[in-house]
């Protein structure tokens, strides 16, 4: 089925149309979940949620971007929201403990390459890792996600930076990430 | 999956393009969240059927409250039977119901046997003649005669009754027509083994044996035994001023009074001996026939609900899911082995028609001109297929129905314990929802036309179930088939639908 008789279709609230939609975005949708949610069955959770948002406003996509980003941004939405709601952001968003947060490197699976980056994602703080699932993988600025989590826009800043920071960390120890040649360099001086 | 490693020059674009194909597979809840809450007319019948399991749960537990109170109060008239017994109350009132010249009516008499009693000539009479006057007289040894009063607005300045029991005294006194002789002379009254008293503290009937056993079961059988009782608080013992105070007056001479109402309860005892209602429950495994169409069996299996899977000759595919019945069966016993039945019943089936999503196009249906017996065709946009094609979509045929069953029932085998009956019914239904694919004539799409839809049905039943349990409570249980009589689609449909049923119905009663 194409796009437009799938649209079509949701437009005229027919179930195969809906079931169409949702297997073709489900799997991406889960995995955006899953990179901000707690466990599988809260990113589900999301998911469901998200999804119901899409069906019930399929009629204000005038098509003007790609249907899937259309839905990612309902979804991201949605995640962040229900986030808000079980008020799992508000509690760990503090930059001083976060920074003295000890990776063990044994809770890092050994598995794909993209689901590893997305454990070692899920390894941050929900606060470190809300920021920076929204500024480096969904594309939002700064002050797009100072209003969208109701902090300040330094306090994104600031947090995207540590938990770049923290992430690097993880990496390299994953060995998913090479070492900067500068940092390499600066090694091999000493 | 990713050969690429992460590029630390370019960290964002970099975990963007990993965490982009990343990808993870709902579990099938998701979409079934999803799913009802779009479609919650989906829903329904299972919310249906909770409320109508909830229903019936309230009403078991009602029956039963009911039966309880019954037999409390039952068991105080009994602990009441035995005081009067052992000791004579200060009180006591003797009810004479004998043959009244101003009435007209054969009574029954409530005449103590005690000769002592009979010879009494201290007696109250509250006599209601036709002239709607109320005369209570007191024959006493001591000469008062009898005092007789006027029945309106004359209770409390005559007898000295409270206003509240004026008035309740008005009401009933419109219901009666008998005479009640009450007697205030407890003194003159003697201590009775055979008598019965009902209400120790606050009256006591001396009655005879039979004849109180009488009073006393319809007064238990009554919905209204607390409305029976009538509490003569105070018989002023000086028999010059005999003076009744009802603190509650009601339905008394509904029962002890006319036995007309005695009658009818005997009358609704014996019909409740006769009357068993039975709650059900069937789980059913609902398809359907097409046509008398052979039904060959196929190996693909939609819905998680599926029970079979199958297709007719003329190319529908479709699967037999879970429906159910609930309701209430009354049976009326003809004689020990036959009864009557009827009820009410609700009827949920469904099965799946096995289609596959298609561009819009246009379909046929050839439908009768009833009047004219002409054949005409009717047009519609359709966007499924007839589901040999890929990408296999399930679309739910379903009927709700409301349905009045009528037939009978006939005991096989049995003893108190258990018994082993068979049952048959037909049953005139509304249909009060349904939703329906039809398949277009060339058998090639599938097509919605609620106007097709029969709005009422007529359906068999039969059944075969065990009964056991204890005398009170009862559980049914057995095989039970339902065929849809009629088609599920009106005559000007050229197809004929009719919807099967097989379940194990599990049902409970409660025997009066």
């Amino acid at each position: 089925m194409t796009e437009e008789s799938i649209l079509q279709g949701c437009l005229d609230n027919l179930s195969f149309a809906q079931e169409e939609l949702y297997k073709r975005f489900s799997p991406k949708m889960l995995g955006v979940c899953y990179r901000y949610a707690h466990s599988r069955e809260d990113a589900e959770d999301m998911l469901q949620e998200g999804f119901i948002k899409v069906y019930a406003q399929i009629q204000q996509f005038k098509g003007s971007g790609s249907l899937e980003g259309w839905i990612r941004k309902i979804v991201v939405h949605t995640c962040i929201n229900l986030l808000k709601k079980n008020k799992k952001f508000s509690d760990s968003v503090d930059l001083v403990y976060a920074s003295n947060i000890k990776i063990n490197e044994n809770n890092i699976p050994s598995m794909l390459q993209a689901k590893q980056v997305v454990d070692c994602i899920r390894l941050l703080p929900i606060g470190y890792r809300t920021v920076l699932n929204l500024y480096a993988i969904e594309g939002y600025s700064h002050k797009e996600i100072s209003s969208i989590l109701e902090i300040e826009e330094s306090t994104s800043r600031s947090q995207y930076t540590r938990a770049r920071g923290l992430l690097e960390d993880i990496l390299i120890k994953k060995k998913i990430l090479q070492k900067p040649r500068e940092n390499v360099s600066m090694v091999a001086i000493k | 999956m990713i050969d690429r490693r992460f590029d630390m020059m370019d960290f964002e674009q970099s975990l963007k393009d990993h965490a982009d194909q990343f990808r993870l597979t709902p579990s099938k809840r998701v979409w079934n969240g999803i799913y009802n809450n779009l479609h919650p007319g989906s829903r329904w019948p299972s919310m249906t059927m909770g409320i109508v399991f909830i229903l019936t749960l309230l009403s078991i537990g009602y029956l039963n409250n009911s039966s309880k109170k019954s037999t409390l109060q039952e068991s105080s008239v009994k602990i009441a039977e035995s005081k009067s017994g052992n000791s004579k109350p200060a009180n006591s009132i003797n009810f004479d119901l004998e043959n009244n010249s101003s009435s007209g009516l054969n009574q029954k008499s409530f005449k103590d046997n005690d000769p002592k009693q009979s010879t009494s000539s201290e007696k109250l009479s509250i006599n209601r003649a036709e002239n709607e006057k109320l005369n209570v007289q007191n024959h006493s040894k001591t000469g008062s005669g009898w005092s007789s009063l006027n029945k309106t607005n004359r209770y409390s300045e005559n007898v000295g009754l409270p206003s509240n029991a004026v008035n309740n005294a008005q009401k009933a006194d419109h219901a009666t027509d008998d005479l009640l002789k009450l007697n205030p002379d407890a003194q003159s009254l003697p201590s009775k083994s055979n008598s019965i008293s009902i209400l120790p503290e606050n009256l006591n009937l001396f009655v005879k044996e039979d004849d109180a056993i009488t009073i006393k079961n319809s007064m238990v059988m009554s919905e209204n035994f607390n409305n029976i009782v009538a509490l003569v608080t105070s018989v002023d013992q000086n028999p010059s001023s005999s003076r009744l105070q009802l603190n509650s007056y009601s339905a008394i001479n509904t029962h002890l009074q006319q036995p007309g109402k005695t009658f009818s309860k005997k009358i609704h005892r014996r019909w409740s001996k006769k009357i068993e209602w039975i709650y059900y429950i069937t789980p059913t495994i609902s398809t359907a026939s097409f046509d008398g169409s052979d039904l060959t069996s196929s190996p693909i299996n939609y819905s998680p609900l599926v029970v079979f899977q199958r297709s007719t000759s003329n190319g529908m595919i479709y699967n037999a899911k879970l429906g159910f019945e609930t309701g209430a069966k009354m049976t009326y016993a003809l004689s020990e082995k036959w009864k009557l039945l009827t009820g009410f019943n609700l009827n949920y089936s469904d099965y799946n028609i096995v289609s596959n999503p298609i561009h819009p196009t246009f379909a046929t249906l050839t439908l009768k001109n009833m009047s004219t017996g002409a054949l005409y065709s009717k047009n519609y946009i359709t966007f499924y297929g007839d589901g040999q094609s890929y990408g296999q979509i399930g679309l739910t045929n379903y009927n709700l129905q409301f349905s009045i069953p009528l037939g009978i029932e006939y005991q096989v085998w049995g003893n108190q314990k258990m018994q082993i009956n068979i049952a048959s019914a037909v049953e005139p239904s509304v249909v009060l929802q349904s939703n329906s694919y039809i398949i277009s004539s060339d058998k090639r799409n599938y097509v919605q036309d609620p106007e097709l839809m029969r709005k009422m049905n007529l359906g068999g039943n039969f059944g075969a179930f065990i009964s056991f349990g204890s005398n009170k409570i009862k559980w049914h249980i057995g095989p039970d088939v339902y065929y849809q009589l009629l088609s599920t689609y009106k005559s000007e449909y050229t197809g004929k639908e009719h919807l099967i049923n097989y379940g194990i119905r599990i049902g409970i009663s409660k025997k009066y």
